[in-house]
């Protein structure tokens, strides 16, 4: 009778083995990109979220910048890390799901000071087997993530591939606060109303000759209506150049977005294309640990340009790349620079082989040196 | 004699009316005035226009708050004692020179917290109010660092502490005198700019880029090397007209870096790092369309400079044409030698520069002068370790160190080292706000400095509360603009609205300057003067 019983349970741990190796668990990461009445918000990590601290519903997400509008929670039938991540690059965040958990993912929007009822969209996410991106024009309501508009499948571990935001049917829908003009009549900037308790408003700056070149991304403008007196006060000159701004901006030539940056008080992200859409420059910028990392490609996707922190010496570096006609590497030479456009200070001048060897190396920190070197690696006495 | 007593007596009664008068009617104008005014610090100044003692006109926020805390103090000194038992009296005396002390630092915390008049216990500086201030000389920085984390914009008579009323119990001044202490704060006050007026015209720019300007030996060209492709190692020498408006290829390309260019007994030179060479720094002459090979070097070349017909070029190399053994020649004619006359108290140096009467050498920071055949040791550039990248000029016998840790430049000459700061310099445009310098020179006695940095001619001041604002006034006394400073009778203006500026030169009447962006534009010396001047007078005494 043991004997039987033994034989049972093996039986019952094999069977059980076979299902659970017949169902994998597979996580899959889903791309968002979220906008509120017709706007790209950013959305980041929240600062709430915690990968071993899990009290459900978790916020995973929130809108960057300083009037934080938007946050998302997630809730799950069991222990799940949603790692939640944001790719400024595709103006997007995302969240990683397992297929063997329920979750509902809620996105919350609230307009003003008054964050005590926000409006609320839903959706419920299960079995979701394969990468996958989502636009989310934000509308209250109940919704099954699969069967949503904007749902896209994509393959594992692909880069998101988003269209333009109209090629999605989304149109600025704010209200028009109002408008500056050019001496020539042209419009110089629309001012559009995000909340009507906050100086927060979505701006869109035109080109004085043409219209289709214009920048557009909110600016934080505390001096734009004086409260106590509504009355404007002047704008200061260096204070509100730049540093008003939130969000993402996005400029256009002709229609075409050729660069969006990330501020959020301070520009952390940006992103320049070449006209053929390959990458032109990257720039991040860490406001805390004052780590800038901006790299300039030419269009064959060689870097020509490298501006960055040296983490040895805390010495921001400008780091340039001379090619020759083949294509190899001739010259590197490294500066202290602040800006990553003024070269201070020759730091190392490297010279190479077409082989890619290097040639000779010269250091100008402290005592001058310098090396020559055989195509072999070997030193060359001069 | 009766007579005269009776004339005597009726003085002293007019003059006991007028004084009596004098108190009647009130206050004079100027405490009326600066009643007004300090009603706006501080609202229990309600009633006490005649306390007002200190009546100056302040011109910043810090003025303003120290003669708030001057008037209070004397009204303080000046309030019956009798009420308070001799440890208070003690106390009041102690915290009215506490208060003191206060006034003179004129360090007050600064409001960037609301648009309109507030108190702020402890700013986000940890600048004390002048009531935490005392607190926390009194020993209480604890209940002041309380106050301030949950009740920091709020009145005194609003203020919650269990501490604070025993205290003030305790330190011989009244709960109204305390109130009447409490200043509040302006929000950043506004001062009137206009970007710098001055107009440039635009040059025609090179497609392919200038990266460097170079000065010609004629009136109407100058020279510019640009990048001749965008992979990076071909450089082009290109000739400007400026009455033709057109850039012109000089010889062949380059396939390397170009560091100078001289012009030297009418022919055209250059120092060059060519990476496929087997040495690769050389100097290169121009021969028809080709640059052939003048001198090459085991080392770096770190400047060439043509002094009364010879020309001379110092580097970090210490074999030339691999067998003369120097770190410093000289050229003339054909013939290259070493460079070390009598006097010349090292053998290498950092700097060379020439001027039209002298040859300059720095040798971190020892400087010696080249004149008639001999050299002399000038002395050392005061806190010359300290200086950060810094770049020379040169005209006649004087020699200049500019550098961005001087905010300004140092002029030496005959041993005598002179400062001349720029106090207005703001910021820079980079990630880490610090501004730098590419090119300064002194252009018709004046210096003239170019880099990366915005600017205004508003100087800071301690504890500053004001910021630039954009103004619809044309004719308000500060410009702003970036990247170009010009000197003008002691004050430094900017000159150009925008843009950092990698280099300059100047061409008779005219100024020539390459921003980042690779753009050249051009604008007369006379009309930048005039400009200047007109702005100076307006200014008058600011």
């Amino acid at each position: 009778m043991t004997q039987r019983l033994k034989y049972v349970i093996f039986s019952l741990i094999i069977l059980a083995s076979g299902l659970a190796w017949g169902q994998d668990t597979v996580v899959s990461k889903l791309h968002l990109k979220i906008y509120d009445e017709g706007v790209c918000y950013p959305m980041v990590r929240s600062n709430n979220y915690s990968e071993t601290y899990r009290p459900y519903p978790l916020t995973v997400l929130q809108s960057a910048g300083y009037y934080s509008t938007i946050f998302a929670t997630v809730r799950a039938t069991g222990a799940s890390d949603l790692n939640p991540q944001h790719d400024h690059k595709t103006l997007s965040s995302s969240l990683q799901f397992n297929n063997k958990l329920d979750y509902v993912l809620v996105i919350f929007r609230s307009k003003g000071f008054d964050r005590t009822t926000p409006d609320s969209m839903v959706i419920k996410i299960s079995e979701l087997d394969c990468d996958a991106q989502l636009v989310l024009p934000f509308k209250t309501g109940k919704y099954n993530l699969q069967k949503m508009k904007f749902f896209t499948p994509i393959k594992k571990n692909e880069a998101p591939n988003f269209l333009s935001t109209e090629s999605y049917g989304i149109k600025n829908e704010l209200k028009l606060d109002s408008t500056a003009y050019f001496a020539n009549g042209k419009s110089k900037a629309l001012y559009y109303e995000v909340a009507a308790s906050f100086n927060l408003f979505f701006v869109q700056e035109f080109d004085s000759i043409d219209p289709m070149s214009y920048a557009q991304g909110f600016r934080l403008m505390s001096n734009y209506h004086y409260p106590a007196h509504d009355k404007k006060l002047p704008i200061a000159v260096y204070g509100n150049k730049e540093t008003n701004k939130y969000g993402y901006w996005e400029y256009f030539e002709n229609g075409v977005c050729i660069q969006h940056e990330m501020w959020t008080g301070w520009l952390n992200g940006q992103y320049v294309w070449y006209p053929s859409r390959k990458i032109k420059w990257e720039n991040h910028f860490d406001y805390y640990s004052q780590k800038p990392n901006k790299v300039y490609y030419l269009e064959n996707g060689a870097i020509k340009e490298n501006f960055y922190l040296d983490e040895t010496s805390r010495v921001p570096l400008l780091k340039i790349y001379a090619y020759s006609d083949d294509g190899h590497v001739a010259i590197v030479k490294t500066f202290k620079s602040a800006n990553g456009i003024t070269k201070q200070e020759l730091v190392k001048r490297e010279l190479f082989y077409p082989s890619g060897q290097l040639k000779m190396e010269e250091n100008f920190t402290g005592n001058y040196t310098v090396k020559y070197f055989n195509e072999n690696g070997t030193e060359r006495i001069k | 004699m009766k007579m005269a007593r009776k004339e005597s007596n009726s003085w002293s009664f007019l003059l006991i009316f007028c004084l009596i008068a004098l108190q009647s009617f009130g206050a004079s104008d100027a405490q009326k005035e600066t009643h007004h005014i300090l009603m706006g610090v501080n609202k229990n100044w309600a009633g006490l226009e005649n306390e007002i003692t200190h009546t100056f006109l302040p011109h910043s926020e810090q003025e303003l708050i120290q003669l708030h805390l001057w008037n209070v103090l004397s009204y303080l000194e000046r309030q019956p004692v009798k009420q308070l038992n001799p440890k208070q009296r003690k106390n009041r005396l102690k915290n009215q020179a506490i208060l003191l002390q206060y006034i003179q630092g004129g360090v007050f915390p600064e409001n960037d917290l609301t648009n309109c008049r507030t108190p702020i216990f402890i700013d986000s500086k940890q600048t004390h109010c002048a009531v935490g201030y005392l607190m926390k000389e009194n020993g209480l920085g604890k209940v002041a660092q309380e106050i301030a984390q949950n009740q920091l914009l709020l009145y005194l008579a609003d203020i919650e502490h269990p501490e604070l009323r025993t205290w003030q119990k305790d330190c011989g001044l009244s709960f109204f005198e305390l109130a009447l202490i409490q200043p509040t704060y302006g929000p950043p006050s506004p001062v009137c700019a206009n970007p710098t007026p001055i107009q440039w015209t635009t040059a025609k720019s090179d497609d392919s880029g200038i990266l460097q300007l170079v000065a010609s030996k004629n009136d109407t060209s100058f020279y510019g090397i640009s990048q001749s492709d965008a992979l990076g190692l071909k450089k082009q020498v290109k000739q400007y007209s400026t009455l033709r408006e057109k850039w012109t290829a000089v010889g062949a390309p380059i396939l390397g870096e170009i560091f100078d260019l001289v012009i030297f007994q009418n022919e055209t030179y250059l120092s060059v790092i060519l990476p496929e060479e087997d040495y690769p720094h050389q100097l290169l002459k121009l021969k028809g369309y080709r640059w052939e090979k003048v001198a090459y070097f085991d080392g770096n070349i770190q400047s060439i400079q043509e002094f009364q017909n010879k020309l001379y070029i110092l580097g970090n190399f210490k074999k030339v044409n691999g067998n003369l053994t120097s770190s410093l020649i000289v050229l003339d004619g054909n013939s290259i030698q070493d460079f070390h006359p009598e006097g010349l108290g090292a053998s290498t140096f950092d700097q060379m520069i020439a001027s039209k009467t002298a040859m300059f050498f720095n040798t971190r920071g020892s400087i010696f002068k080249f004149k008639n055949e001999t050299a002399q040791y000038l002395g050392q550039v005061q806190y010359y370790s300290y200086l950060s990248n810094s770049l020379l000029d040169a005209i006649d016998d004087t020699l200049y160190i500019i550098s961005p840790s001087l905010s300004g430049y140092n002029s030496i000459y005959s041993n005598q080292e002179r400062s001349n700061y720029v106090q207005n310099m703001m910021h820079g445009q980079g990630a880490y706000g610090a501004f730098n310098y590419s090119h300064c020179q002194k252009v018709n006695g004046k210096m003239l400095i170019a880099g990366d940095f915005s600017t205004s001619t508003m100087a800071n001041q301690v504890n500053d509360n004001r910021y630039l604002a954009l103004c619809e006034d044309t004719n308000s006394l500060h410009w702003f603009g970036e990247g170009l400073l010009y000197e003008h009778k002691h004050v430094y203006y900017p000159i150009l609205k925008e843009g950092i500026v990698l280099d300059f030169i100047q061409l008779k009447d005219r100024l020539y300057l390459l921003k980042a962006d690779g753009s050249i534009h051009y604008a007369d010396l006379r009309y930048i003067d005039g400009e200047l001047e007109e702005f100076h007078v307006r200014r008058g005494e600011i």
